[in-house]
């Protein structure tokens, strides 16, 4: 059995079988933009300024822009940022099911007629890598639909000071005062998010689902909490890059960082994978 | 039906993933008091500069104490923040998946067959909630013994509240400021209730769904999905709201909104009905075999 096959096979079983679960990150996506466009005219109307403009980007950066540098204080508790971790773990959420259920039903029937372990593996590291980009997808055209409707300029134009008041910052962390987001800042998320579905695919070659969801919620709140970027999720948090934080760090280092993590993940998940046991009962 | 539920309570205290799960919570909690610790020091520090500045220092009057150094009474450490996000899951992995995988295997009509249904699904009810509820507290309590060995349990004085993020209009105030352990007490049972009933919704999800871990990570989605709504619905960060959110209202100091008991008791209720009615009613007309 040819690659290509296994990879059809996998578009249709596991994306277009299953493209009704995109409908949770588009209908979550709404309800955050019509939160964002409540929390644009509050501020407008608080700083009596009639005839503002916001623009799509702004609303992106509401989405995925996470939370700024957290110092703990006994008088502040910490708080995780609900939308950006909602977005994060909704995707990881939903490519839990479908590689460990091909597994234990036809997968195994697939590995032996192709006699290649490396082709499965890869075709769901593609089918992975393509369902991520595909929930991103939706979420990016739900925020462009939204600011349609609602008048939003259609540039990359960022506004600080409504960036401050929408995510609810503290005084003392300042926002640089930035005219546009940059674009390599706008995958940046989608491709960590990508590389933490791909670390969940491999962990679930040692461990139960579960307990792979498990690890990867404790990791993106541990990068939440401490702003370092030894802690990859921190690069999916916009509002800690360097281009709009003070103190932020080097979101580009972000790119080769992934990279080399993502190769890594795809070579130690295939040699787990050569020795994995696909006879298995469904106690997973 | 005492018979059963004996079995189905052992079943679930006594096995793999509930150890797991209360490994993982305590792990936690030494990772918060190892924090504790730390800031404790900080202050004895500035305390014994007071000390040498001959400005009077009372120890009597802390603003370390044991009630704001346990997971649940801090809320600054790595640990308690943790702890917090994936309590729901950590509930859950103990016994939560048991009726899923019970149904599949043929196990539930074997046993309905000896028992009855009735007797069958209230035991499943009952050991769920209670291997739900014990692995929220099991952590909770051994933090606090921890925190007891290197921290005094002086009674709260209310002028420090923003070093015990218990303010007047907080739940429960008053009983902190002068029963702390009953406040404490209070709260573990709420924990006990809230988490057991939430486990349960893993139960009563396996009735549609049939994939073990997906039934696992539901209460998580639940937590998730109220968390997110306050997050979506509160636009105005000066008003007063009421905490709609699990992962706050299961910890006893105010975050950013208030706890309400009204809340708590009406979500709970909620939850209960559903659970009980899906698992105890609905799924008692459904033919197992």
């Amino acid at each position: 059995m040819k690659f290509i096959k296994i990879f059809t096979s996998d578009i249709h079983n596991g994306i277009f079988k299953k493209c009704y679960l995109l409908i949770l990150p588009a209908i979550m996506t709404v309800f955050i933009c019509i939160s964002c466009i409540a929390r644009i005219h509050a501020y407008t109307n608080i700083n009596d300024i009639p005839d503002f403009t916001y623009s799509v980007a702004d609303m992106w950066l509401f989405v995925y822009g996470g939370m700024a540098q957290y110092t703990p204080t006994a008088s502040e508790p910490f708080q995780f940022p609900a939308i950006w971790s909602a977005i994060l773990a909704l995707s990881s959420l939903l490519v839990l099911n479908y590689p460990t259920k091909d597994m234990l039903g036809i997968g195994s029937h697939i590995i032996v007629s192709s006699g290649s372990r490396r082709k499965w593996w890869f075709s769901k590291i593609l089918w992975c890598t393509l369902f991520t980009i595909l929930y991103h997808l939706v979420i990016f055209v739900v925020i462009l639909i939204s600011g349609i409707i609602s008048h939003a300029d259609l540039t990359l134009a960022i506004d600080s000071q409504l960036q401050h008041h929408i995510h609810e910052l503290k005084p003392y962390i300042p926002l640089m005062n930035v005219s546009h987001i940059p674009v390599s800042a706008i995958f940046l998320p989608v491709l960590i998010s990508i590389l933490f579905n791909l670390i969940q695919l491999t962990l679930q070659l040692f461990i139960k689902p579960s307990y792979s969801f498990l690890c990867i919620c404790i990791i993106m709140i541990s990068s939440a909490y401490l702003m370092t970027p030894f802690l990859p999720y921190n690069y999916a948090i916009p509002l800690r890059y360097n281009w709009i934080y003070e103190n932020g760090f080097k979101y580009v280092y972000g790119y080769p960082a992934v990279a080399l993590i993502v190769t890594m993940v795809i070579l130690f998940g295939l040699y787990r994978f050569k020795n994995f046991d696909i006879i298995k009962k469904e106690d997973t | 039906m005492k018979a059963l539920l004996k079995i189905e309570l052992n079943k679930a205290v006594k096995n793999k993933a509930f150890i797991t799960s209360i490994t993982i919570g305590i792990i936690l909690a030494i990772l918060s008091l190892i924090y504790c610790l730390s800031i404790s020091a900080v202050d004895n520090s500035m305390a014994s500069v007071q000390d040498s500045s001959n400005i009077i220092y009372d120890p009597e009057i802390g603003f370390s104490i044991l009630f704001n150094n346990w997971i649940g009474g801090e809320g600054g450490s790595l640990g308690t923040a943790i702890f917090y996000y994936i309590f729901p899951i950590l509930c859950a992995l103990p016994y939560g998946w048991s009726y899923c995988v019970e149904q599949k295997s043929g196990y539930t009509s074997l046993i309905i067959a000896q028992t009855g249904k009735k007797t069958y699904f209230m035991a499943k009810y009952i050991a769920t909630f209670i291997s739900g509820g014990l692995a929220m507290i099991i952590p909770l309590i051994t933090s606090i013994l921890l925190s007891a060995l290197f921290f005094p349990a002086i009674t709260p004085y209310p002028s420090y509240d923003i070093y015990y993020a218990v303010f007047v209009k907080s739940m429960f105030s008053e009983v902190y400021y002068s029963h702390p352990f009953l406040y404490i007490f209070i709260y573990l049972c709420i924990n006990f209730v809230f988490c057991g009933i939430i486990t349960c919704t893993s139960m009563a999800a396996a009735s549609f769904i049939k994939q073990k871990y997906i039934v696992t990570l539901i209460p998580f989605s639940i937590c998730m999905i109220l968390h997110l709504s306050m997050r979506i619905l509160y636009t105005d960060p000066d008003k007063d709201y009421i905490n709609l959110s699990p992962f706050m209202a299961m910890k006893p100091i105010d975050m950013s909104y208030r706890n309400s008991p009204l809340y708590i008791f009406i979500l709970s209720l909620v939850l209960f009905a559903a659970t009980f009615f899906i698992t105890n009613i609905w799924e008692k007309k459904h033919e197992v075999y």
